[in-house]
């Protein structure tokens, strides 16, 4: 399957396998791993940390802050698997333990191993957003959780417009340029811990340049559906709303790449009345500020 | 007597520092600014937004304080800005003056700049 632009195989899953394939992608392959020390192969061990509902800790041989393009790293997730960031092969091994399964492998590793490996090497930098296809371009919603980004991700999805993402997505700069690089093909309308929802097949796999972020902000039932555009630090609410990866030693990075974007990507703030009723409303006034529809 | 000779360099020493500390605290335009090196700044159209990593704090400096912020990252002393400052807007030297001491004080005590007295 097509994940973050990298055609990703899990080898010794059948039931994950698909029939989804792109030649010109770099191929990472996520095999198990029988037997695998930790502790032979990495000098170095964090606490542990709570996500997704598990407990997690990080190995690596050299400090994270040193991490770049050839720097392999771990992650334990307790009593449930070990994943390996072989750096030099660029494949993922996984390692069982007793609360395995195949489901919660592709959670883990989609979701978060892999975004986490993408980010540290420097290739991309991740935002917690909702994304869809408007136009051959993405718009990317931001919000506080409960903001409504699901919702209307899925509301653009219902009106035929494909995903990029309901979670998280991959940012890439080429130039003056910023690009939308899409998640991976499922979609979770409904807040289940450790899934990734039922699979998308109206699905972007290539990357799409951004045309605005929308940051949701929720209103009364009955007000006047606003657009506003955000200068200056205003913008930079819809990207600190929109952490999805927080090592303290990248937020200087981060910070100076976000405000970059922010100088060349337009960003709204839209009120939403909190009225599922009006929701065709809210899709209408971002839509046709992108693709205006033919006057008659 | 060695004991006593020691006591009193230290309480010499503690006045001095005690005088400087208080000197610091006590804005004037001879004095400069240190920059917390915690502290991130970009501009962002014509605004600079400032990060202060130690409680994630983002703070806003509207076109006036942009100014001022990017002259003072010129290491200059407080009255060396202000000279920068009147030469490219217009306004009366006394008020500038006045409103540039509020707003490095502002600045002090979000955490995000120190001043120094050149002296200590």
């Amino acid at each position: 399957m097509i994940v973050f632009n990298r055609h990703i195989v899990f080898q010794n899953e059948e039931t994950l396998q698909t029939h989804i394939s792109h030649d010109s992608l770099e191929t990472i392959n996520v095999a198990e791993e029988k037997e695998y020390s930790l502790q032979k192969n990495f000098l170095l061990k964090s606490g542990w940390y709570p996500m997704s509902g598990r407990e997690m800790r990080y190995y690596s041989s050299k400090p994270f802050e040193e991490a770049g393009r050839i720097f392999s790293w771990a992650l334990e997730i307790k009593d449930t698997m070990t994943l390996v960031w072989d750096a030099d092969q660029r494949n993922i091994l996984y390692t069982k333990k007793k609360e395995y399964t195949p489901q919660i492998l592709k959670f883990w590793v989609l979701h978060t191993f892999i975004p986490l490996i993408l980010e540290l090497e420097r290739s991309y930098h991740f935002l917690h957003v909702g994304s869809v296809e408007v136009a051959d371009k993405a718009v990317l919603f931001s919000a506080f959780s409960y903001g409504g980004k699901s919702t209307l991700t899925d509301y653009f999805m219902q009106n035929g417009h494909a995903m990029l993402t309901d979670d998280s997505i991959a940012i890439e700069s080429r130039g003056d340029t910023y690009f939308a690089v899409s998640s991976y093909p499922f979609h979770r309308p409904f807040r289940e811990i450790e899934t990734l929802g039922y699979p998308v097949v109206n699905f972007v796999t290539d990357p799409k340049p951004i045309h605005a972020v929308y940051l949701l902000e929720k209103s009364e039932p009955d007000v006047a559906i606003e657009v506003t555009e955000l200068k200056g630090i205003e913008k930079f609410k819809a990207f600190y709303y929109s952490s999805f990866i927080d090592f303290d030693f990248m937020k200087q990075e981060r910070f100076g790449f976000f405000a970059e974007m922010a100088k060349n990507v337009a960003i709204y703030k839209i009120t939403i009345p909190w009225n599922i009723e009006r929701l065709d409303e809210v899709y209408h006034t971002i839509v046709d500020r992108i693709d205006p529809p033919d006057m008659v | 007597m060695k004991y006593i000779i020691q006591l009193l360099i230290g309480l010499i020493l503690r006045i001095w520092y005690n005088s400087c500390k208080n000197r610091k605290e006590i804005m004037n335009l001879s004095q400069k600014i240190i920059f917390v090196d915690t502290v991130f700044s970009q501009e962002v159209d014509g605004e600079m937004v400032l990060l202060n990593m130690n409680n994630e704090n983002y703070f806003g400096l509207d076109e006036m304080g942009t100014a001022i912020w990017q002259v003072m990252q010129e290491n200059k002393t407080l009255q060396e800005v202000l000279e920068a400052i009147l030469e490219q807007y217009e306004v009366e030297a006394e008020v500038l003056e006045k409103d540039l001491l509020i707003f490095v004080d502002r600045l002090v005590k979000s955490g995000l700049i120190r001043i120094l007295n050149d002296k200590c």
